[in-house]
């Protein structure tokens, strides 16, 4: 059993879902994992099972129902934004509110939680968004604006503005979304380098399954009512894709570690 | 800032009586001019009529600036959301409800610093339900939407008070919403300037807030936003300028939505750094264009402001969506 401290994440008794007035929407319940340092972990599960409002627990966006998440053996209740701004950096979903900015901007906003009262970049900041700019291959179009970019391209600029927040933790939530096969891997590959490289916890909600099985350290794979979490071996070991998805339209083959359509 | 002086120049050396430029210059650096008059005119009229133009224009493009960054809509500004409607209210509840109840109380009620109050509450008012609206709604197209409803609750509550009002402060509240620079003695001036101030450096502060929330609320709240109070402080700052300005000048239409456009086209960005004082000073100039054009060069008559803005600021919002095809934002 490892110690509080040695997990980057750690989770107990997690309860997660939204309160409204009259009750609470339990969404997941009784979620307890720990993740290390470096790790890439993929959050996997059907459409609607709880994947984003986990991750939106674990970064503190939303409140947790009941149980403790604890932040290198800190609980994240006691964080202060600034703080966990400096551990956790998010890449979301959101659509950004404006593409009038130019690529080097987005990725220097990431310096915010550094800089003084109004914003102003130091040396050391820009060398920071320099060096970033050149870790994520984005240099010819550091210059160019956001409404000039591809999206697999954007999406690798706001991987960069969390690099340059400079945190530990990276949480991504589905950073494959709406890319063509070539780019999810590219994206994909890009975060099982920067762990590598730079012994940052990634932790990722993903509906790539094969490749994450593929790609990632650990997986946390979310079904109705229940949950498994450990390395993809080990997973498949235990059969727990097969209960991913209603038997009867598809089947995994533990051989090839691919989904089949059932004929 | 060259600009600006030039334009405050000219505004004040033209009006309805004829000075010769080397007058008004005489005049302004304090050295007696060839007619008493010319030298009280300048003083007393034209110097406070174009700062309130600097502040309206300024004051008002810096709301509407804090207003699209914080909703990430081009089409937020003070007008659009309410907030104007609402000084309107507040005015017109001032200056004709107090009608309804009492004679002679009214009268000292309608002093110029209870007109800014009851002007800047009722801004506040609804720049409040618009954002416990907004709160629960996510989606801005439904807010817009619920912005322009305000502004027709409001509209229908002036006209039912317009209805039930006697002529003379009907008048009186008409000839406010047509907008006027030119009836501030030097004492509003002073009280209007420090409002707006107050509303200028609360901008300024939120400098690092607004450029974060340029990504959208919940990046910003990563990046190590306290979201909750640079909401309030942006909030503030615009129902103190919209509030103030209103009260004072009338409800001035299109300055605030169309200005932030024009700044971010002309120094094409969105850092706030650059934009606040951008706004600031291409609203100060275009006000001092419009108070200059306003006042029918050689001629006497002096049209209202409000109907100048619109005329020149509505052909600009729709040249700038046809050119660019998309809003850049």
């Amino acid at each position: 059993m490892k110690t509080d401290s040695n997990s980057t994440i750690k989770t107990v008794e997690l309860l997660i879902g939204y309160k409204t007035k009259k009750e609470a929407i339990v969404i997941a319940r009784d979620i307890q994992f720990s993740i290390q340092e470096g790790e890439l972990v993929a959050i996997v599960g059907s459409n609607g099972i709880g994947k984003s409002t986990l991750l939106r627990t674990l970064a503190k966006i939303q409140p947790a129902l009941s149980g403790t998440i604890q932040i290198k053996g800190k609980s994240l209740h006691d964080f202060k934004e600034l703080d966990l701004a400096k551990v956790i950096s998010l890449v979301l979903t959101d659509p950004i509110g404006s593409k009038n900015m130019t690529v080097s901007e987005i990725i220097a906003l990431g310096r915010q939680p550094y800089t003084n009262w109004i914003g102003t970049l130091s040396a050391n900041d820009l060398a920071k968004v320099k060096e970033i700019i050149s870790m994520v291959e984005l240099e010819e179009i550091a210059h160019k604006k956001c409404f000039e970019i591809s999206d697999g391209q954007l999406q690798r600029v706001m991987i960069a503005r969390a690099l340059a927040q400079d945190t530990e933790i990276i949480m991504l939530d589905e950073p494959t979304t709406h890319l063509d096969l070539h780019h999810k891997v590219q994206i994909l590959k890009l975060l099982q380098r920067i762990a590598k490289k730079t012994h940052k916890t990634i932790l990722l909600t993903s509906h790539e399954i094969e490749l994450s099985i593929q790609l990632c350290d650990k997986m946390l794979l979310m079904n109705t009512g229940s949950y498994s979490f450990g390395t993809p071996e080990k997973l498949i070991e235990l059969g727990a894709f097969d209960k991913l998805f209603p038997p009867n339209v598809l089947t995994f083959n533990s051989s090839t570690r691919t989904f089949q359509i059932n004929t | 800032m060259a600009a600006l002086g030039i334009c405050f120049i000219v505004n004040i050396s033209l009006g309805s009586v004829l000075i010769p430029l080397e007058e008004t210059f005489n005049a302004l650096l304090g050295k007696p001019t060839q007619t008493e008059s010319w030298y009280y005119i300048i003083w007393n009229y034209r110097i406070p009529k174009g700062l309130t133009a600097i502040l309206v224009g300024g004051g008002l493009a810096l709301s509407g600036l804090l207003m699209q960054t914080l909703f990430r809509n081009p089409l937020a500004g003070p007008f659009v959301l309410g907030i104007s409607s609402g000084a309107s209210l507040g005015a017109a509840v001032l200056i004709m409800g107090t009608s309804l109840f009492s004679g002679i109380l009214a009268w000292e009620l309608a002093s110029d610093i209870s007109m800014a109050l009851a002007a800047s509450i009722g801004s506040f008012l609804v720049l409040l339900v618009v954002i416990s609206v907004a709160s629960k709604v996510r989606d801005t197209m439904a807010l817009l939407i619920i912005g322009l409803m305000f502004g027709s609750i409001t509209a229908a509550i002036v006209s039912v008070l317009s209805y039930f009002s006697n002529a003379e402060r009907l008048q009186q509240f008409i000839f406010w919403s047509f907008g006027s620079l030119g009836n501030l003695t030097w004492q509003q001036l002073t009280l209007l300037f420090a409002i707006v101030f107050i509303g200028i450096i609360l901008s300024i502060l939120s400098i690092k807030p607004l450029n974060t929330l340029l990504l959208g609320e919940r990046y910003a709240q990563s990046m190590g936003i306290n979201i909750k109070k640079s909401r309030y402080s942006i909030i503030l700052a615009t129902g103190l300028l919209a509030g103030s300005i209103t009260a004072f000048a009338g409800p001035i239409a299109f300055v605030g939505l169309a200005v932030p456009h024009l700044a971010r086209q002309i120094f094409d960005t969105s850092n706030h750094k650059v934009l606040v004082p951008a706004a600031l000073i291409c609203g100060a100039i275009l006000m001092l264009l419009c108070d200059i054009l306003a006042q029918l060069p050689s001629s006497a008559k002096v049209l209202p402001i409000n109907a100048i803005t619109s005329i020149l600021g509505a052909p600009v919002v729709i040249w700038l969506l046809v050119r660019k095809r998309k809003m850049v934002f």
